[in-house]
């Protein structure tokens, strides 16, 4: 990608041509994997939210702004299921702003989606938990992760139950 | 066992989600992307396959074409097999879609 104009350079990929080494994507930054991989981080956040304290969705009140625990928050988040068709269905939730609604598994906007996408009628919401990465000095929300299925590598369950041993009963 | 997307979609294209951010270091590239608050590092290969998918949508088959040609010659035999697994990480990354 040329960085001035942001486009692609083929001239590049071409020089590249023959030289390369297997491809490889390494996450290098993630609140969220901090979260996953240090058991002690998970454990040290034994602090939870109240309601009172949570009054909106990633809002973070006075009471959490001067709070020592932790820089990590949990916070429920109403999902909804919605679909293409009878075989093409998935979880999404409101992240509001330019975002909108947002699938849980993929991170990826509605909007982005191919195809009509609808909210199942007569499909009951759920609640999901959020990790909520929040700025200690300011107490403003810098990063959100949501519970994910198993298989994928972002998925909380272990730290949420290492947080509330009582999740895991 | 499971089919990967790209194994159960070959005529998907896919592209890049938008609002992606790059940093450039030579040949390799740490990718941000401001909606899940990660940061990726792709090595040239990788870097070459999103910037191929950034010109345009593209199917598995094209990606697999790509670092055919780009691989080092031992590497070349395996390109489906890296294409596959290439664009179901960055499937779940969220850093491409299907379109």
């Amino acid at each position: 990608m040329d960085q001035k104009s942001g486009k692609p350079s083929q001239k590049r990929r071409a020089i590249l041509q023959g030289s390369l080494a297997a491809p490889v994507v390494l996450t290098v930054s993630s609140a969220s994997a901090q979260m996953v991989t240090s058991h002690m981080k998970c454990t040290a956040n034994v602090r939870q939210p109240t309601s009172s304290e949570l009054p909106g969705l990633f809002f973070v009140t006075e009471a959490i702004k001067n709070s020592t625990a932790d820089t990590w928050l949990r916070a429920p988040v109403t999902v909804k299921l919605f679909a293409k068709n009878t075989n093409n269905q998935g979880w999404f939730y409101d992240a509001g702003g330019t975002y909108g609604w947002v699938r849980v598994d993929t991170l990826v906007k509605l909007t982005d989606l191919p195809g009509n996408w609808s909210e199942v009628s007569g499909t009951a919401t759920e609640t999901r938990w959020a990790l909520v990465w929040v700025d200690s000095r300011y107490g403003t929300p810098i990063g959100v992760r949501l519970q994910q299925p198993a298989y994928s590598q972002f998925t909380t369950e272990s730290c949420n139950t290492s947080i509330n041993p009582t999740a895991a009963q | 066992m499971t089919s990967q997307p790209s194994e159960r979609l070959p005529s998907v294209r896919f592209a890049v989600v938008d609002g992606l951010r790059f940093r450039f270091f030579d040949d390799e590239a740490v990718v941000f992307d401001p909606l899940s608050w990660d940061a990726h590092l792709l090595n040239p290969a990788a870097m070459a396959v999103l910037e191929f998918l950034l010109e345009a949508p593209r199917p598995g088959p094209d990606v697999a074409s790509l670092l055919e040609e780009a691989l080092q010659p031992g590497e070349q035999a395996q390109a489906d097999v890296h294409a596959r697994r290439l664009i179901d990480h960055l499937l779940v990354l969220g850093l491409i879609r299907a379109v």
